[in-house]
C-alpha cells in the first residue's frame, strides 16, 4: 500500500500561482511607485505656486521632476552669479573712480576753507599743483599792519601749512607767503 | 458458487472496460484502467498547460514572492524616495540660493543705475570744457593741455573739471605771472594772467 504524507514539504505551489503573486506583487510596488511620484510632483507644484513670481521674473519654468528642475535653477544661479561678479567689479571700479573724484574735490574744498578762515585783508593764490599723490598750494595772505597780530589758520586734517616767508610793506601791510601741502 | 462469483465478475469488469474504451478515456498501458467519479469528469477534461501543469516548492514559491517584493519596492519605491529626496533638498538649497543671488544682483543693479544716473545727469554739459580745453567727448586720456586766460576764466575751467564727475584730474598745475602781490588798497590795475596745464582723463564708467 503506497505512503502519503500529506504534511510533506514537498507540496508544489502551481506555477500559474506563483504568475499570478508576482504580478499582484508588482503591481504594488508600482503603484507605491505612482504615489511617490505624485506626491513630490505635488511639493514641486506647491514650491511653483509660492515661488512664481520669482520663477517669472527669471523665465524659468519647471517641470516637476526635483532632479531635472535642480539642473535648471542651478543653471540659472550660475549665470545669476557671474551677473553679481560683473556687477560687483562694476560698482567696485566706480566707486574706486568716485573715490578719486571726492579726492581731488576735497582738496580744492579744504583749500577753499584753509583761505575762507583766515583774517587776512587779501588773499592770493600764486601757484597750485595737483595730483593723486601730492599736492600743493602757495599763496600769499596780506594782513592790515594796524591790527592786532594775524590768528592762527585753522588747518585741515592731512594737510601742513608752512610759512615760507614774511615781509613788511611800506609799514601798512604785513605779507606772508604760504604753503599748503597736502599727501606724503 | 465460487466459479459463478468469478464469471459474474470477469463479465462486470469486461463491461466496464468496454464502456471505457468507448468514450476514448482508455489508459496506455495495457490492460490498466481509470475509475473517475462523475464529478470530477469536466475539470479533468480541461487542457492542462505549461504553467498549470509545472510547479515549484511552497518554499522556493514564498521565497520567489517575498525576494520580488523586497527587489521591487527597492527599485521601485525606495531609489525614487531616495533620489527625488536627495533631488529636491538640493533644489531648495539651489533655488534658496538663487533667490539670494536674485535679490543681490538687484540691488547692486539698482545702486548702479542710480549712481550712474546721477553722474550722467551731472555730466551732461560737457560742451564748454570740450570747446575750452579743446578736446573731445569721449572716453580716454588728454595730456598737456595748457591754457592762459584771466583768473575768472581760470576759475571757470577749473569749475566745470571739479563739477563735472566725468572728467578726473590727473595733474594740474596752476601759475600766476605775479612777481609781487598787489596790496588791498592798490589803484593799479591787476594784470593777472593764469597759465593753467592739465593732464585729464574722461572715463568709460559711464
Amino acid at each position: 500500500m503506497a505512503m502519503v504524507n500529506l504534511h510533506s514539504k514537498k507540496r508544489k505551489v502551481r506555477l500559474l500561482y506563483l504568475l499570478f503573486f508576482l504580478i499582484f506583487v508588482l503591481a504594488i510596488a508600482m503603484l507605491g511607485n505612482v504615489l511617490v511620484m505624485k506626491a513630490f510632483h505635488s511639493r514641486m507644484k506647491q514650491l511653483e505656486i509660492v515661488k512664481g513670481p520669482l520663477f517669472e521674473q527669471l523665465n524659468i519654468s519647471l517641470r516637476g521632476i526635483p532632479g531635472i528642475d535642480a539642473e535648471t535653477i542651478s543653471e540659472k544661479k550660475n549665470v545669476l552669479i557671474i551677473q553679481e561678479a560683473k556687477l560687483a567689479r562694476q560698482l567696485k571700479e566706480l566707486d574706486k573712480y568716485l573715490a578719486e573724484k571726492r579726492k581731488e574735490i576735497k582738496f580744492f574744498n579744504d583749500l577753499q576753507e584753509t583761505l575762507e578762515t583766515s583774517t587776512a585783508e587779501k588773499k592770493l593764490i600764486t601757484k597750485i599743483e595737483y595730483n593723486a599723490e601730492k599736492s600743493s598750494v602757495l599763496y600769499y595772505l596780506i594782513y592790515d599792519n594796524e591790527k592786532a597780530t594775524p590768528p592762527s589758520v585753522k588747518v585741515p586734517e592731512g594737510y601742513l601749512l608752512s610759512i615760507i616767508g614774511k615781509m613788511n610793506f611800506s609799514n601798512l601791510y604785513k605779507l606772508s607767503l604760504m604753503k599748503l601741502e597736502s599727501g606724503e | 458458487m465460487d466459479e459463478e462469483n468469478k464469471t459474474g465478475m470477469e463479465d462486470f469488469f469486461e463491461r466496464l472496460e468496454s464502456e471505457s474504451l468507448r468514450k476514448g478515456e482508455a489508459s496506455n498501458e495495457k490492460g490498466s484502467a481509470a475509475y473517475i467519479a462523475h464529478g470530477y469528469e469536466k475539470k479533468l477534461a480541461r487542457k492542462q498547460s505549461f504553467l498549470t501543469k509545472k510547479g515549484v516548492p511552497r518554499n522556493l514559491f514564498w521565497g520567489i514572492v517575498i525576494g520580488t517584493f523586497i527587489i521591487s519596492f527597492l527599485l521601485l519605491v525606495g531609489w525614487p524616495l531616495y533620489k527625488n529626496f536627495s533631488d529636491l533638498s538640493y533644489l531648495l538649497k539651489e533655488l534658496e540660493d538663487l533667490e539670494k543671488t536674485y535679490y543681490s544682483v538687484n540691488v547692486m543693479a539698482r545702486s548702479k543705475d542710480a549712481v550712474i544716473g546721477t553722474l550722467k545727469e551731472k555730466a551732461a554739459d560737457m560742451d564748454f570744457l570740450v570747446k575750452t580745453l579743446g578736446i573731445e567727448d569721449n572716453p580716454g586720456s588728454y595730456d598737456e593741455i595748457k591754457l592762459k586766460g584771466s583768473p575768472e576764466k581760470t576759475r571757470e575751467i577749473l569749475e566745470g573739471l571739479l563739477n563735472n564727475p566725468k572728467i578726473l584730474i590727473k595733474d594740474l598745475q596752476l601759475r600766476s605771472n605775479l612777481g609781487f602781490p598787489v596790496v588791498p588798497k592798490t589803484d593799479l590795475p591787476a594784470n593777472i594772467v593764469l597759465e593753467l596745464s592739465l593732464d585729464i582723463e574722461l572715463t568709460n564708467l559711464f
